[in-house]
């Protein structure tokens, strides 16, 4: 399926795309990247739609000079610094590293996210794996207002936010790596710095927590959900 | 406290000290170049610095360095944190427009001229990066800083990149509405104090921009970066009004 695409990306590139104007070339290497992402997570390494268009030379740094204009003036300070030699020298390579400034699917996801999202939340919930009903009980004694953020997507997350009247947010991996997913999860809980914060067991909550916990902490009083204090 | 006026061609130049030992000397040599090039063209350099900690290696090497002049300060602190070190120097600067420099980097002569020119000519809003980052060291490398004006600035990359240097120039005034918040990432989880005054800046209304054929030379090293230690905890831009606006 993966070599498939491949393919008919390759084709559609050299075939259509390569022959729009610049911006509508833009437009659509940003929509086939947003594509690709979310059918291959783990087969697309770009971090953004340019590095997507440019291939694999574009990701890592490339090996080139200075610009002449710079090259003349670091050449002008080495008398200052001999460690600057290098980047002068005959014949050395620097490397021209390349910011992937159209990188922003991570900060699409949050601001999708953070759009739903209010202020002054009493008690934030960080959601994952399965939901049991027996919570019903507990997500209505909650503090008020009250959100949940849902890793999982579960429907019954979702039915059970939505009979409680908690503002609901899903949060699924989709194309987000690890630590993607939990800086997104962690600056959603920054940013609406709720009195409390309750999380569930789960793997990228639980990597949340480990990363983020410190920070989140000083904004807000941070709580396994399991602890002996079951009430928000 | 600052003066309640300063030259409208002058500007103070903020230099961070730590521990830098002969690395601050080559540093100062840099600021003499930069100030000689922005006085022949109207621009009054005064430098205002600080030894937070310190040594008395990197403190021979400021105070008995001939690029000293009267009017220059050096100012002894405990404060053990590089924001807290800026807000410190920014509060007794006396110019019209201040620059952000750290103590062991070294950047080309046209730097501050250029950067005040360019305040000058896109109004007092205007934040000024140089164009290009040039990492010295144990890595050789460049990389261009982008214009928040070019089309190609998408603000949501915010979130997870740092599009700009703590290198910058802008008015006073900048940097007393929005100072820099303490980043001391081993006790709050918080770091990358220049990313979070970028999104502070641009969420007070403010604009970035990368000032053509300048550069900042990135000194790298094995250890002791203050950016390392940031990623190496795991550390975190701070809440910011900016990423509620996106």
């Amino acid at each position: 399926m993966y070599a498939l695409m491949r393919t008919i990306y390759r084709w559609g590139d050299r075939a259509l795309v390569q022959r729009l104007p610049e911006a509508w070339r833009t437009r659509a290497y940003a929509v086939m990247f947003r594509v690709a992402r979310r059918l291959f997570p783990a087969r697309i390494a770009a971090r953004s739609a340019g590095e997507f268009a440019g291939g694999p030379a574009s990701r890592h740094a490339v090996l080139d000079r200075l610009p002449a204009w710079a090259h003349r003036e670091v050449e002008a300070l080495v008398a200052l610094e001999p460690l600057l030699a290098p980047l002068v020298g005959d014949g050395t390579p620097v490397e021209r590293y390349v910011i992937p400034w159209d990188m922003n699917y991570v900060g699409h996801r949050y601001a999708l996210a953070r759009r739903q999202l209010g202020h002054a939340y009493a008690c934030m919930v960080f959601a994952g794996g399965d939901v049991a009903p027996a919570d019903a009980a507990r997500w209505a004694g909650c503090g008020r207002p009250l959100a949940v953020i849902d890793v999982d997507a579960a429907p019954a997350t979702a039915r059970l936010a939505q009979e409680v009247g908690a503002d609901y947010v899903a949060l699924p991996a989709g194309d987000l790596d690890m630590n993607d997913h939990c800086a997104v999860l962690a600056r959603l809980a920054l940013q609406c710095a709720p009195r409390q914060l309750r999380h569930y067991r789960h793997p990228v909550i639980d990597a949340c927590i480990a990363r983020h916990g410190l920070a989140l902490a000083s904004v807000t009083d941070v709580l396994p959900w399991d602890t002996a204090h079951a009430d928000c | 406290m600052a003066p309640a006026t300063a030259a409208a061609n002058s500007i103070s130049a903020v230099l961070t000290f730590h521990r830098e030992r002969q690395m601050a000397v080559a540093t100062l040599h840099a600021v003499e170049r930069m100030r000689r090039f922005a006085e022949a063209r109207g621009v009054r350099v005064q430098l205002v610095m600080t030894l937070d900690g310190g040594d008395p290696e990197t403190e021979a090497a400021i105070a008995g360095h001939p690029a000293l002049r009267d009017g220059d300060t050096l100012h002894h602190v405990q404060l053990s944190d590089l924001s807290l070190c800026r807000n410190y120097a920014i509060e007794r600067a006396d110019g019209a427009f201040v620059a952000i420099l750290d103590g062991d980097d070294l950047f080309s002569e046209n730097w501050l001229a250029a950067a005040v020119e360019c305040i000058v000519e896109h109004g007092p809003a205007t934040i000024a990066h140089p164009r290009l980052m040039i990492a010295f060291g144990i890595w050789n490398a460049y990389w261009e800083q982008l214009d928040q004006t070019d089309p190609r600035f998408l603000p949501e990359t915010l979130v997870s990149l740092n599009h700009w240097n703590a290198c910058s120039v802008a008015r006073r005034e900048v940097f007393a509405r929005c100072p820099y918040v303490v980043a001391r990432v081993g006790e709050s989880g918080f770091g990358f104090e220049d990313w979070h005054w970028n999104c502070e800046t641009i969420a007070h209304g403010y604009v970035h921009r990368a000032v053509e054929r300048t550069f900042r030379l990135e000194r790298r090293k094995a250890e002791g970066s203050l950016n390392l230690a940031h990623q190496s905890h795991a550390a975190i831009v701070r809440p910011s009004a900016f990423f509620d606006t996106l």
